[in-house]
């Protein structure tokens, strides 16, 4: 379990297969039966959205936003924050559709007449166990950005000892 | 216990494994967590370049494949080309014995010959062959040229369907058009019509499905056959089960697979060979089993069994094996890599199953017995270079007496009414003192506990009084469990149960009952237990379908293991397994197998992974038919 604000989900776009493992892992673990079987009979929908063309794919989840639309713009109050993880509650929710409508991502859904949408497994997300290629991670925001500082780094340093004509073992 | 076998000799290799860090299979099944939706319900589709095409099983998204395929089709398709690929490798293996028996015709087979020629001549004149007044060579000539007509007929029925299915049921077949004219033929059949294009209805395509299951049970019906007139048909013997059946002091060869063809000359050229194993330093040369083949050499001349599926690589980590001989079917590619941690030799032998890193000495009808020489003394040269440091072998073995076949059976039942002797078993049945039977079946399955469900139910339906047929696996799961001992009887048989077993074994003059399990033999030779139930349902006039019969496939793995349970199902067999099949994304299909097949066939699949759940669903069955019959149920007895 982790609320701490500063993890977040990340896709590697590079590594994501299309494969769908998960949603279907999204969709089993929020069923009552804890199945894709049991998900289908209870009519539970993945909160992952496998989404692409032919270019590739992409994983789409709510991002759990600093400033969510969806919440500010909830008639209800059905939308809101708790311990980091933006959360709908079912019974306030009327179906009105304007989160649906305003998320940049598309990451809401609306599911028998309500919306629904990832909230994270309460910190301990089932689609990132389920992924096969670890395109999927969950980790803190700054292991993040410093991966990707690092991989810019090398790439930089690289070309410039080349140019200078020095090498590193 | 883990939850990885029930198996005391596995849990206690498997530990050993871990030890040394070798990869097994319940550690690849974790590297393949989680396995793909799509595929576990039969909705992915890859038989043209279009895909792979999968079906939304949310119905949000995609709910065609490109050609306009629905899961139904999908599912069904699938399901046609799963039973194709057993029935295919059944159909392979009945072919080799029928080249054997040709070539025997023809002289060119020197290392084989009939054993079995009561067998021989009982069968040719069944297949309408005159036999009186032709030699053994002039029969064998016929019946090779018949039997290979099952292979080339392009009109009519199988002849072999005919001759092992009650005429009822034969006529129900030909009425749905199911039934296959040539073995081969289904299978270019069911691959011709599940390519792009071509049936796209899901009931026409289970009927396809039925064709080419029922072309595998005639596969199963020639192999026993041919392979009891080659080796022998077996006999009631004792034997041992389980990794305990090593020896420290032996070269230890296991054969492995399916076609005795090569088991049995391995097990002959063994003997021939143990001058050569003693001057090498070994007690003597002790060949054991795993897998099918492991059956047909255990049935016909005792040959221990040492694993089944799920063991198998348990039984080269003993590092005890000097040499594994295999043939087709069920070799796990991963024993080269166990095998390479010790000295032991990995042997292919057959031109379509090679294994890089192995050894393969082609192994022809011609060569038999070179082949198999060769083959020992690779072993023998192993053994001498065995580390005995390395060796572990599990103090783990239970007696069994095994050997059952269909002959067995009537010999020991004719020992008490010799004019008619399925007489006792129907009296019993209808006196309740045997509920009904359950034919044991199948394999071991990584998603299962090793043996869990087979021995769990098996101990379960014999309280209830079920006597038990085995075969396969499922058969080594038994008997590892000490399941297939008389003294197993006292144990596990219900009261009723007992008894009979008790009278039918004293009067065999076996000096104590027959065990609570029958072992019947390898996979092909679930065709003994069909040649049982038709026996019955001929003698009361009825179909099998009217029969307390059922069949248990709990721990099901192959393709071959869904093509005998259709053919079981299409026999009017209900059939249980333990596994839930890649059906269940279309609710039509899973249907027809699980209550819609019930109306046409009287057989249906019943999926049921808890085995204690799996037991009341089958003592429901059997009450069911029996009270169908006018017989008592379990509860009124």
């Amino acid at each position: 379990m982790n609320f701490s604000q500063t993890y977040v989900l990340a896709v590697d776009i590079s590594r994501c297969m299309a494969c769908f493992s998960c949603a279907m892992a999204c969709a089993a673990f929020h069923s009552k039966g804890k199945s894709v079987t049991s998900a289908i009979d209870e009519g539970v929908k993945p909160a992952v959205i496998v989404f692409g063309d032919q270019r590739g794919a992409l994983p789409i989840q709510c991002q759990h936003c600093e400033e969510a639309p969806c919440m500010m713009i909830c008639p209800t109050g059905a939308i809101s924050k708790e311990k980091n993880i933006i959360k709908i509650n079912k019974a306030n929710c009327i179906g009105c559709r304007l989160c649906y409508v305003i998320c940049p991502f598309g990451a809401v859904k609306i599911v028998e007449g309500r919306a629904y949408k990832c909230d994270l497994c309460d910190g301990a997300p089932e689609c990132v166990n389920a992924c096969p290629t670890k395109a999927l991670t969950y980790r803190e925001e700054a292991e993040i950005a410093k991966d990707h500082r690092y991989k810019f780094f090398s790439e930089v340093i690289e070309t410039y000892l080349k140019k200078r004509g020095v090498s590193y073992v | 216990m883990s939850e990885k076998t029930i198996d005391p000799a596995v849990e206690e290799m498997l530990a050993l494994a871990a030890e040394m860090k070798i990869e097994t299979f319940w550690d690849r099944y974790q590297a393949q967590l989680p396995q793909c939706e799509f595929g576990l319900r039969g909705i992915c589709c890859r038989n043209c370049l279009h895909g792979p095409c999968r079906i939304d099983p949310f119905k949000e998204g995609a709910q065609k494949g490109v050609c306009g395929a629905t899961a139904d089709t999908i599912v069904a398709r699938n399901f046609v080309r799963t039973c194709a690929g057993g029935a295919a490798a059944h159909i392979d293996h009945a072919r080799h014995v029928l080249e054997v028996i040709e070539k025997i015709a023809h002289g060119h087979a020197a290392g084989y010959n009939v054993t079995d020629k009561q067998k021989l001549e009982n069968l040719a004149q069944r297949l309408g062959i005159q036999t009186k007044g032709k030699s053994e060579i002039e029969v064998l000539k016929e019946l090779a040229k018949e039997v290979a007509k099952e292979f080339q007929r392009q009109e009519g029925y199988s002849k072999y369907l005919q001759l092992y299915t009650t005429k009822k049921r034969f006529e129900k077949l030909a009425g749905l058009n199911v039934l296959p004219p040539n073995l081969d033929l289904t299978i270019t059949e069911s691959l011709h019509r599940t390519t792009m294009g071509v049936d796209a209805d899901p009931v026409n395509l289970i009927l396809g499905a039925v064709k080419v299951a029922l072309a595998d049970g005639a596969a199963l019906h020639i192999s026993t056959d041919l392979q009891d007139i080659l080796f022998g048909t077996p006999k009631p013997l004792f034997s041992k089960a389980n990794l305990g059946v090593l020896r420290e002091d032996s070269v230890n060869i296991a054969v492995h697979g399916h076609v005795p063809l090569l088991s049995a000359k391995v097990a002959e050229q063994a003997e021939k060979l143990e001058k050569e194993a003693s001057s090498a330093g070994a007690r003597g040369i002790n060949v054991v089993g795993i897998c099918c083949t492991g059956h047909e050499v255990l049935e016909r001349y005792g040959v221990p069994l040492a694993q089944n599926f799920l063991g198998s690589e348990m039984a080269v980590a003993t590092g005890a094996l000097d040499a594994i001989i295999v043939d087709v079917q069920c070799i796990a590619p991963s024993l080269i890599t166990v095998a390479d941690c010790f000295h032991t030799k990995l042997i292919t032998t057959f031109p379509i199953a090679k294994i890089p890193g192995a050894e393969h000495i082609e192994f022809t009808t011609e060569n038999a017995d070179e082949a198999t020489n060769k083959m020992i003394k690779i072993a023998i040269e192993a053994f001498k270079k065995r580390d005995k440091t390395k060796v572990h072998i599990p103090k783990y073995e239970q007696k069994i007496l095994a050997g059952f076949s269909v002959e067995a059976i009537v010999g020991a039942l004719s020992k008490v009414d010799p004019s008619d002797p399925l007489k006792p078993l129907l009296d019993n049945i209808v006196k309740g003192n045997i509920l009904g039977a359950a034919l044991f079946a199948g394999c071991n399955n990584v998603k299962l506990p090793q043996d869990k469900l087979h021995v769990t139910m098996a101990k379960g339906l014999l309280e209830k009084n079920v006597l038990i047929l085995s075969t396969g696996c499922a058969g080594y799961a038994l008997a590892k469990a000490g399941l297939m001992s008389p003294e197993a009887t006292f144990k596990y048989a219900g009261e009723g149960l007992k008894a009979v077993l008790t009278a039918v074994g004293k009067a065999a003059g076996l000096n104590g009952p027959l065990p609570p399990v029958l072992n019947i033999g390898s996979c092909v030779d679930n065709s003994r237990a069909v040649v049982i139930v038709n026996a019955l349902a001929d003698k009361l006039g009825v179909d099998a379908e009217a029969l307390p019969v059922v069949a248990c496939a709990p721990e099901a793995l192959t393709e071959k293991a869904i093509a005998i349970g259709t053919w079981a199902v299409s026999l009017g067999i209900p059939v249980h397994i333990g596994i839930v099949p890649p059906i269940i994304g279309s609710n039509l299909v899973t249907e027809i197998a699980t209550s819609k097949a019930k109306d046409i066939f009287g057989g249906y699949f019943i999926v049921e992974p808890d085995p204690a759940k799996a037991v009341d669903k089958l003592i429901a069955v059997i009450d069911e038919r029996r009270s169908k019959l006018g017989l008592k149920t379990s509860k009124e007895i």
